[in-house]
């Protein structure tokens, strides 16, 4: 792995008289997204899942996230995951993250038989669990399906339950009695009902077909919350509308909502190094000048002797912190953090050295360049500011997890009642373009979007996309102007994927969509290095742009799937895209803040059939 | 005291019922113990003995003694914290007693580390002082201050300082109970923690003198060092302080005395104490200098005994202890142990030595004490005789005649070295190494080569 942070999972059991424990390398950007508490991770050989951060080891502040934690409306502090390293001996230095194995049924590849944790039946180390039929003695591999409900619970599947209902044939994992067959593996009897497997028991000869979907488990004795959890809090839980059972690849089993804001100044512009800084970003040293009611001496020498500079220093810079250092009293709202990012990228300011949030005007440029290209007027007069963003700093929150694609949302701990959130630090860089608003609001006036919009946001509404993205989309509703800006920065991650270097997958987006507010900033944010290489913000200068933003708006007009792609009426998870396919907006999920929902190229390109003027053709009527 | 029957271990405790060494149960009524009961005087062949007087000079010099750079620090003014910086035998418990004495009228405080000490500077000051260890009178200070209890770790003695910190931050200022009297004189104040001074301040004591040797620190993690003490002691902090500046003036740099001259010890201990000084280089207090016109004594010796050989084992030595004893009987001879084992070894050998020598002895029996400081034992410093303490315990006493027993045991470290360097140091007239020759000796390599120095009899 390139990168040299890396995060580690162990998992601590025991082989005879030994513990071994594996490490899984998972990193930082993955640990708050897919990989994270809850969800399923692969090693080589077992599959894994992570435990909650009420176990984890240890974790540090992260400082200068005040405004992001207020616009985010978060009540918790955040602090970063611990990090481990592997040295060169192969052994892993650091904390690492717990997590057990789990799936915890492991089933023969030959006869079928399933046992339970058979690992830990293991008597050599680098022997492989086998199957207890002596006749059989195959390897055991975990058998890859889970149970879990719309309440975030996961848990193994009650085979036994499943086969019995209670019956008088009592569970015994100590000897496996259960077999669960393939029916269309080789060799197995030509099914009888359309069922792929077959479960039957050993002992008193029940049998069962059943596939995936037939989990009608309505008994909750089964369920503990999850699968590292001894407690079973079915009691003060609402019963769960819904109980599946499925296999740990399926999407449905693990999903983040993305919750991420920029740093911008004042707290992007903190010297550091200062004993201002370094006070505040020390919670022990800090915490006794906090509580303390009167500032004594054992106090301020504590904090001194810690920081290695004089006490003048630090009454210093305990006054500068009771007067509200960093933020100084500012008030932020939720729904402001847009607002006062997209402030902020378009005000121009003198960085000095080391600051986390650097910008560099090209609009001036930008303008100039039409007395040279004169077919391309329309476009220049089009976007009104192009910003290179050389550096930025993203920090991304864990606020939970949620399961089967509902809005519950589990939080880090389960329980909810931890004083932090894991959340880290990426640093980056971006190309930052805003679109004419008197443009904008002519082109939005026209008749032609009203089915259009209409449609989607009848299909909108019940999907659960609206309680992840009230950021972006304020009170559910979809403008015109945000499907244009949406499908357009799909467009141009996808043409920069082949001109600055950068996989589709590593690039993100973020909207800029409000009340005469129309930006798109396109950046790369990586944990673990600071910065990047520079490639994407290359792609700022004017004539680089201009000959992108062309060749973008010019794929826009045919996919590949035509006219299939852009006459279809509905594709995707709830419908919500029209004219987008794999073929031309899709990009890699990662990369896009609404699971590549709510796209269409005919926002972009128009359509002479429905009466909708490009975008390009608008900007073409306002230079006449 | 209960001497277990199985394994042979003395249990202090009377009313134990186990042993708790080895588990067996103890005898129901607590036998006399061998160890700490002198011999019955065997009656057959002595001569008859005859009583000598054993008193030995024990006193504060007076005024008029003091050195020029011992009356610099002397003659510093009533009110304020100064730090008195110097090497062993220089007089810096001597100025601190001195301090007391003039400052009687303000009813000062005197604090030092261990109870020995605080015994025996009471034993030498001329006047009464109130002097307690230091976490003794803290604790006491904090409750009568505060009116709460000092808050401890799970060791009970060990004190929480986050925890002072944090109430003492909670209190009125106002509501803190003014000291008795805002005057401290603290020796040793190196083994203090940091946390401590700072606390000081908090609870109003404006005037503070420290004596303190940072080569002579006891358990370097819990004690402060010269930077940390001088950072302490600051009174007003101060705002602009430039890198270059020396962190000295961060303090008032007329409030730090040094002193440099040794008045313990005869030139030839003074000459080994400075080579080991050497391998402790610490930067933060000086080598005790010596100089020509210094009386001179026997050179150091480093003695080999040989358990297999009835010539020369510890018995012998311990034979040879009590005869000189004998012959110088208004010297103190001071036997350091580095464990409590040895000690008990020791003790119990110069007894079964007394009972072997009584018939060659000129006098009476020399008094042969054990030293403990968890016994609260008040030892008689006037008197002549032999003290079998640990290593650990000598620290600020001093010895005419100084055995530091079986030094094979010691590894070569900085911790040891700084050990030996405070045992050679409290030696006034004679000193000897001893050692099992049997053993090697890995602590031996920092020890001189020179035969003027040391001289070396294996």
């Amino acid at each position: 792995m390139a990168n040299p942070a890396i995060d580690a999972q162990c998992r601590a059991h025991r082989i005879g008289e030994i513990t071994v424990k594996e490490s899984i390398s998972v990193r930082f950007s993955h640990l708050l997204g897919f990989a994270g508490v809850g969800s399923i991770v692969r090693s080589e050989d077992w599959l894994y899942t992570l435990i909650d951060t009420s176990k984890w080891p240890q974790h540090s502040f992260l400082p200068y996230v005040e405004r992001v934690r207020l616009s985010l409306g978060i009540d918790e502090e955040l602090h970063e995951p611990p990090q481990a390293r592997l040295g060169q001996n192969g052994y892993v230095q650091g904390a690492t993250l717990p997590g057990i194995r789990f799936p915890s049924w492991m089933r023969c590849r030959k006869c079928g038989l399933m046992h339970w944790q058979w690992w830990n039946r293991v008597k050599e180390r680098d022997d492989w669990p086998r199957c207890s039929d002596s006749s059989c003695r195959t390897r055991l591999d975990q058998f890859p399906w889970v149970m879990i409900d719309s309440n975030g619970r996961m848990n193994d599947v009650p085979w036994h339950w499943l086969l019995h209902h209670g019956g008088p044939c009592k569970e015994d994992t100590g000897n496996p009695h259960l077999r669960l067959i393939d029916n269309r593996s080789a060799g197995a009897k030509p099914p009888g009902p359309s069922k792929r497997w077959t479960l039957s028991c050993k002992r008193c000869g029940a049998r069962r077909d059943l596939s995936e979907k037939d989990a009608e488990i309505d008994n909750p004795q089964f369920f503990r919350h999850q699968p590292w959890r001894s407690d079973n809090p079915t009691t003060d839980m609402d019963p769960a509308e819904e109980t599946q059972i499925v296999d740990v690849s399926d999407p449905r089993l693990y999903s983040v909502p993305s919750c991420s804001a920029l740093v911008i100044p004042p707290e992007s512009r903190i010297q550091r190094g200062s004993v201002l800084d370094r006070l505040y970003c020390n919670r022990n040293l800090l915490d006794p000048i906090r509580k303390a009611k009167h500032l004594t001496n054992a106090v301020i020498k504590q904090a001194a002797h810690g920081l290695n500079c004089t006490s003048g220093e630090i009454r210093e810079a305990a006054e500068e912190i009771d007067k509200g250092f960093p933020l100084y009293g500012q008030i932020f709202t939720p729904g402001q953090l847009l607002e006062d990012e997209f402030k902020a990228i378009v005000t121009p300011f003198d960085p000095a050295e080391g600051e986390d949030f650097v910008t560099f005007h090209r609009t001036t440029a930008w303008r100039q360049l039409a007395e040279h290209c004169a077919e391309q007027r329309q476009l220049i007069r089009l976007v009104d500011r192009l910003i290179e963003v050389k550096r930025l700093r993203e920090v991304r929150v864990f606020k939970g997890f949620s399961r089967l694609g509902v809005e519950t949302v589990v939080p880090p701990d389960i329980d909810g009642t931890a004083n932090w959130l894991p959340a880290i630090d990426l640093f980056g860089e971006g190309l930052f373009f805003s679109l004419d608003d008197t443009i904008l609001q002519v082109w939005e006036e026209q008749a032609g979007f009203a089915g259009r919009i209409e449609t989607l946001q009848r299909r909108y509404t019940p999907s659960g996309l609206p309680k992840r993205s009230e950021l972006w989309l304020p009170g559910g509703r979809i403008r015109p102007r945000f499907m244009l800006l949406h499908t357009l920065s799909h467009m141009l991650i996808r043409q920069i994927e082949a001109s600055a270097g950068y996989p589709a997958a590593s690039l993100k987006e973020r909207l800029y969509c409000g009340e005469s507010m129309a930006g798109i900033l396109i950046y790369v944010a990586v944990p673990d290095i600071v910065g990047s290489l520079g490639g994407l913000s290359e792609l700022s200068q004017p004539n680089r742009f201009l000959a992108l933003l062309a060749s973008t708006l010019e794929k826009a007009e045919w996919c590949s799937l035509d006219p299939v792609c852009s006459e279809h009426q509905g594709q995707g998870p709830f419908l919500l895209n029209f004219a987008a396919c794999h073929g031309c907006a899709l990009i890699p999920e990662p990369a896009c803040l609404f699971g590549n929902n709510l796209l269409d190229r005919t926002f972009v390109r128009g359509d002479e059939g429905l009466g909708i003027l490009s975008i390009a053709e608008q900007a073409r009527r306002s230079l006449a | 005291m209960k001497t277990c029957i199985a394994c042979g271990n003395r249990n202090n405790r009377d009313e134990a019922k186990w042993c708790y060494q080895c588990g067996n149960a103890l005898p129901a009524t607590a036998a006399a113990d061998p160890a700490m009961v002198k011999p019955s005087p065997v009656k057959a062949e002595t001569r008859p003995q005859q009583a000598v007087d054993r008193s030995r000079r024990f006193q504060l010099p007076r005024y008029e003694d003091l050195t020029k750079e011992q009356d610099l620090a002397y003659e510093l003014p009533k009110e304020g914290r100064y730090l008195l910086i110097g090497g062993p035998g220089t007089g810096k418990s001597v100025i601190a007693l001195l301090r007391l004495n003039t400052l009687s009228k303000n009813n000062p405080d005197f604090l030092a580390y261990n109870r020995l000490l605080i015994h025996y500077c009471k034993a030498l000051s001329p006047v009464l002082i109130s002097a307690s260890t230091w976490i003794t009178w803290f604790k006491q200070t904090f409750r009568r201050q505060t009116g709460k209890p000092c808050p401890t770790r799970d060791q009970m003695w060990e004190i929480d300082w986050a925890a002072v910190t944090e109430i003492i931050s909670q209190i009125d200022p106002k509501q803190i109970a003014p000291p008795a009297s805002p005057y401290l004189v603290i020796d040793e104040g190196q083994d203090m923690p940091k946390d401590f001074y700072w606390t000081l301040s908090d609870l109003g004591y404006e005037h503070i003198f420290v004596a303190a040797d940072f080569n002579q620190v006891l358990y370097p993690k819990k004690s402060s060092n010269r930077r940390g003490l001088i950072d302490a002691l600051e009174k007003k902090p101060r705002k602009v302080v430039t890198v270059d500046e020396p962190e000295e003036r961060l303090f008032d740099p007329e409030a730090i005395i040094e002193l440099h001259m040794n008045h313990r010890n005869p030139k030839s201990v003074a000459r080994l104490a400075a080579h080991i000084c050497k391998f402790l280089d610490n930067h933060q207090s000086p080598c005790t200098e010596f100089h020509d016109a210094m009386r001179d004594a026997a050179t150091p010796v480093l003695f080999g005994y040989d358990p297999q050989d009835p010539a020369r084992d510890r018995a012998t030595v311990c034979r040879s202890i009590i005869l000189t004893a004998d012959r110088n009987p208004r010297w103190l001879i001071g036997i350091l142990c580095f464990t409590k084992k040895l000690r008990d070894e020791y003790k119990q050998a110069l007894d079964d030595a007394l009972v072997e020598v009584r018939h060659r002895l000129d006098h009476n029996d020399p008094r042969i004490e054990l030293l403990d400081m968890n016994q609260g034992q008040e030892p008689d410093f006037t008197q002549g005789g032999i003290l079998v303490l640990t290593a650990q315990s000598c620290k600020g006493l001093e010895f005419d005649f100084v055995f530091v027993a079986d030094i094979d045991i010691y590894w070569n470290n900085t911790g040891n070295h700084q050990l030996f360097y405070v045992m050679v140091t409290r030696a006034m007239e004679r000193l000897v190494f001893l050692y099992d020759r049997t053993n090697p000796c890995p602590i031996a390599n920092m020890l001189p080569q020179d035969s003027n120095l040391l001289k070396r009899d294996h």
